[in-house]
């Protein structure tokens, strides 16, 4: 089971200058990034309504997987799903 | 530290230009021009299934500095794309072999390589695996991991461990972590080594748009419809060898072979070489000596009596012919011609090859160049280094049974209809375009009239 918010949750995180995410903030706790499972981009709809993310899949040492993608448009970090 | 050793050592082995059709977004002289700017020291284009972009791509590389390194990505029956890049004359004298067979076996528009003529015309080929439609990623993508090392043994056998290489790619996809990683084991379990490239479709990222247009004109579809026929993103635009490092940052080795294959392909094509077909002249006679008992028949036809300056005129020309290597062009036109008039299909020559009298003669054309002065130095002259040309009009009734009678006399392998690339002009592709992005006709056509 997974949690995915249809409206992904803005959070705030610390990246380094590879974009790859080191931690984040999210429910007032710090959760520091342990491993990335995975990354891609998506970029499509250019002629709608732009959409431009780098998706990240992340291990944190607060024991959570999850799927975070930074919007390299708006320049805003979102938590998108949350793996039980 | 200058910044010939900063850069890294990468080298783009898989690059395709605006020839390939409704694909490629960038001319190959913008790709020559950006792969300069990143500090590429060569660069490969690989269009596909042909080598339309070819000459101008080498012509472009080398005004700017540039190593070309010519290639194609083919589409082998039964097994999808292979990249091949020419590794010397030779191998550029396979991929035109190789794109004539594949266009002979395909159907119109759709080439295909059957893999028994690659075993056959393998010299002077180093082969990439290709992309997600390889032969041994497809396999990979849809879990057959057997099946795709069986395609690599057979690759291997076929082409050597030193001409085979497994092709990696990141475009920062999805299954780009599984694919690469079970590519690196199949590499390590087989014995080939492994090689980065960026599969580049356009020069620049934002050149991804014009893409997914061409992609909805090609599939006849627009933008809201085109779905999955569209790329996930914009990853496949020309890198520098610093983001390919980066890229593959954990696989230097990938990198490092890029440079490796980069300097074992060396094609000079030579522009300026003509290799025409040959007419068997009857037994005893050169094409030289037939083509001067023809024009000597010829001038006692045309002329009563025969003045001095049409012989000095007619044997200035001969030479002029003999000189260039051109008897035997001559003497098929005037085959072809002599054919289309036995069949009573009305042929004549036109053009500046009114000039020469040997064409008079033998009955091309039926203008006298003496008579009015015309100058065959227009036609053929020893100082321009350039194939002359005969234009010729047959009568609309018979020009196929002339097209046929070339083809059962030359031969197929020897015989081609001129290609014209179609480019697109600006209302067509206003038009185009605008049935991508879905805009409704009586808009479109509004806006047209503007």
């Amino acid at each position: 089971m997974t949690r995915l918010w249809t409206e992904a949750v803005v959070i705030e995180v610390k990246a380094n200058g590879g974009g790859q995410p080191l931690a984040f903030q999210w429910v007032r706790h710090l959760h520091r990034v342990t491993g990335i499972a995975n990354r891609w981009r998506v970029h499509t709809l250019w002629w709608r309504e732009e959409i431009w993310r780098e998706y990240f899949k992340v291990l944190t040492d607060s024991g959570l997987l999850c799927t975070l993608y930074h919007d390299l448009l708006a320049e805003h970090w979102y938590l998108e799903r949350v793996y039980d | 530290m200058g910044r010939e050793t900063s850069v890294p050592p990468y080298v783009e082995l898989h690059c395709h230009s605006n020839y390939s059709l409704l694909d490629g977004a960038s001319f190959p002289e913008e790709l020559v021009a950006r792969g300069r700017e990143l500090g590429m020291k060569a660069l490969a284009l690989t269009d596909h299934n042909g080598l339309y972009g070819a000459v101008r791509f080498w012509k472009a590389a080398q005004e700017q500095g540039v190593k070309p390194i010519i290639g194609v990505e083919m589409e082998v029956e039964g097994e999808g794309h292979l990249v091949l890049l020419a590794e010397d004359k030779g191998g550029y004298t396979s991929l035109c072999r190789l794109i004539s067979r594949a266009q002979l076996a395909g159907g119109k528009a759709r080439p295909i390589l059957p893999l028994e003529e690659l075993a056959r015309q393998r010299k002077g080929l180093i082969c990439l695996s290709g992309c997600h439609q390889g032969p041994i990623a497809r396999r990979l993508l849809a879990k057959d991991g057997s099946g795709a090392e069986e395609a690599a043994g057979h690759l291997l056998d076929i082409l050597g461990q030193e001409n085979f290489w497994i092709e990696l790619s990141r475009h920062y996809l999805l299954q780009d972590r599984y694919l690469v990683g079970e590519l690196v084991k199949l590499a390590r379990t087989v014995g080939l080594g492994v090689v980065a490239t960026g599969n580049v479709h356009y020069a620049q990222r934002e050149k991804h748009r014009l893409h997914d247009l061409l992609t909805c004109i090609g599939r006849h579809t627009s933008l809201d419809e085109a779905g999955q026929l569209l790329r996930t993103n914009s990853e496949y635009y020309l890198k520098s060898p610093a983001q390919m490092a980066s890229l593959f940052a954990d696989l230097p080795q990938a990198i490092a072979n890029t440079r490796l294959i980069a300097q074992r392909c060396n094609v000079e094509l030579d522009l300026s070489a003509h290799r025409l077909p040959r007419l068997a002249p009857p037994s005893g006679e050169t094409p030289s000596s037939l083509l001067r008992r023809l024009c000597q028949e010829g001038l006692h036809q045309r002329y009563h009596p025969i003045p001095e300056r049409a012989r000095r005129q007619l044997e200035h020309e001969l030479r002029s012919i003999e000189e260039a290597g051109l008897a035997g062009y001559f003497l098929i036109v005037w085959d072809i011609l002599r054919f289309a008039r036995e069949q009573g299909i009305p042929a004549q020559g036109r053009g500046s090859a009114a000039g020469s009298l040997v064409v008079y003669l033998l009955g091309i054309t039926r203008v006298d160049p003496l008579q009015h002065n015309l100058l065959f130095e227009r036609f053929l002259s020893p100082d321009a280094h350039t194939m002359p040309d005969i234009d010729i009009d047959f009568g609309h009734r018979g020009r196929d049974e002339v097209i046929e009678y070339v083809y059962s006399k030359y031969g197929p392998d020897h015989t081609a209809m001129v290609c014209n690339v179609v480019t697109y002009q600006p209302r067509l592709a206003r038009r185009e375009v605008a049935k991508a992005l879905g805009i409704p006709t009586d808009l479109l056509n509004q806006w047209l009239e503007l």
